[in-house]
């Protein structure tokens, strides 16, 4: 059963009133099958986050259809998803916990919030710093405790954009190993990235975006045949997309 | 809601704006008052016609920047994405922000009515007084949902401009009127007359000086006034969230 299946997908920006709309998303298709840790990777400008704005309705594509399990409404599917945007700005004058316990009430979740609470701290291994400030938790940290609000209501499907850009080596080390555990606990997972050694390390699916347009989907283990990594892979796909389409 | 409506207010009220703002409100009513104890006969009249306008201008200021830039800020900051990816509607964001900045001109009213009341050493003024208080709280919630759709829709400085213009225009009716008569327009006339149903009337309940304090205001007067507020209240913010649910968080 797919978690997420996403069909002919458009979207345009009008970037001033007098001139022609951009399409940024011309026609993208895609499956997560449940229990899939997915990357979605491709350059700057491509339409990751554009995707992903679309599946989570903070934008309105102009056609296409998104479906997440077998929900009719996207509050309905939301109940379901944890999601962290790519570098956001959390309330820097609540404690870890006091952040996580407003996104508990948001999530209406039911259960124990405290024992809930220990237990995401503890997976993103942050138990040390629940009474601190979050302006006094480094960038890794900020990202950590995301990570953490993104795991709380118990989703079934985890969306995450960029999680580990503008960290430092021992960030990223960090946060691979916390994803790493999801992946080993079957967490339906989309990850938007640019390192491709990270996609490679977590990810057993691949999405490639390019221009708008889906230009692979599929199993990295099948991409990358007849390669040695997923970089050589991919240097060697988009060599060969480039001369089909002349880009 | 409730959860949304109090993280708004702590951030609010952590803003050096909002600081700001209420030390300048402070200054002004320590001038009114030395202003009152310079007059021997008019000495009330000068710490409430200047303490209460006080009153109106911070609450204005207070609720027309924060309810135009409250949305932006979010969407800049991403922290809109985090909360929309609850399931909660979007309408209930905008609630939010109504009821935070609700709290926060709530608190600026107690605290410089309350100095105001401490000024006039009065008691027998304290009912219309408050009642002049929370009518300046009722118009500055017009103007909060004004803002917030006017967030919902433009650029956070054009909508300030949009709003300033709104509390204006709000006021000023009657004398566009009256100019407009004057002239004999009947294209003005039109206008006029069109702006007072389409905009609220806060001149009808502008009762912020000593004349109103000192009469005995009338009930059918407080009530329209609280209907008619109310409701701009309620059409504001359903456009508002009309408008929300097909705005694009870019």
């Amino acid at each position: 059963m797919n978690a997420l299946t996403v069909k002919n997908l458009k979207k345009s920006f009008k970037t001033d009133f007098y001139k022609k709309p951009v399409e940024v998303l011309k026609n993208i298709h895609f499956q997560v099958a449940q229990g899939r840790f997915v990357g979605l990777i491709g350059p700057n400008g491509a339409g990751k986050t554009t995707t992903i704005k679309c599946l989570m309705e903070f934008i309105y594509p102009d056609q296409g259809e998104i479906q997440f399990f077998s929900d009719s409404s996207i509050l309905e599917a939301k109940k379901k998803i944890g999601f962290l945007p790519e570098r956001p700005y959390f309330q820097e004058f609540l404690t870890g916990v006091e952040f996580l316990n407003l996104h508990w009430t948001l999530s209406k979740s039911s259960g124990d919030f405290n024992q809930r609470a220990l237990q995401v701290l503890d997976q993103v291994k942050l138990t040390h710093a629940k009474d601190k400030k979050l302006r006094d938790y480094s960038k890794g940290m900020l990202q950590r405790i995301g990570i953490a609000q993104a795991l709380l209501a118990q989703p079934e499907f985890l969306i995450l954009d960029e999680p580990m850009s503008g960290l430092d080596p021992d960030g990223r080390i960090l946060i691979k190993d916390i994803l790493k555990n999801l992946n080993n606990q079957k967490m339906t997972t989309l990850m938007s990235s640019h390192l491709l050694e990270d996609v490679e390390e977590l990810c057993q699916d691949l999405v490639i975006v390019h221009k708008g347009e889906i230009k692979y989907c599929g199993s990295i283990e099948e991409f990358k045949t007849n390669f040695r990594t997923l970089e050589d892979a991919y240097r060697a796909f988009k060599l060969q997309f480039e001369a089909d389409y002349n880009v | 809601m409730m959860r949304l409506i109090l993280i708004n207010t702590q951030e609010w009220l952590r803003l050096k704006f909002f600081h700001v703002v209420l030390f300048l409100a402070f200054i002004y009513l320590a001038i009114s008052s030395l202003l009152g104890s310079l007059s021997f006969v008019e000495q009330h009249r000068l710490i409430l016609d200047f303490g209460l306008a006080g009153l109106e201008v911070t609450t204005f200021f207070v609720s027309a920047f924060l309810s135009t830039h409250a949305l932006h800020r979010d969407i800049e900051r991403k922290t809109i994405q985090i909360l929309l990816a609850r399931p909660i509607p979007r309408w209930h964001l905008l609630v939010g922000y109504l009821g935070s900045l609700i709290a926060l001109n709530l608190i600026i009213a107690t605290v410089l009515g309350g100095i105001l009341f401490f000024f006039l050493e009065k008691m027998t003024m304290a009912p219309q007084l408050v009642v002049s208080v929370f009518f300046i709280l009722l118009k500055s919630i017009v103007l909060c949902s004004f803002g917030l759709l006017t967030g919902a829709l433009a650029r956070p400085m054009f909508g300030l401009v949009l709003t300033i213009s709104y509390w204006m225009i709000a006021y000023s009716i009657p004398d566009l009127k009256f100019f407009s008569e004057k002239l004999k327009n009947e294209t003005l006339i039109f206008l006029s007359n069109g702006l007072d149903y389409l905009i609220p009337q806060f001149y009808r309940f502008n009762w912020k000086d000593f004349h109103f304090i000192t009469a005995d205001l009338q009930y059918s007067q407080l009530g329209w006034a609280f209907l008619h507020s109310i409701s701009w209240i309620a059409i504001l913010m359903i456009l508002a969230s009309l408008f929300f649910k097909r705005k694009e968080i870019v």
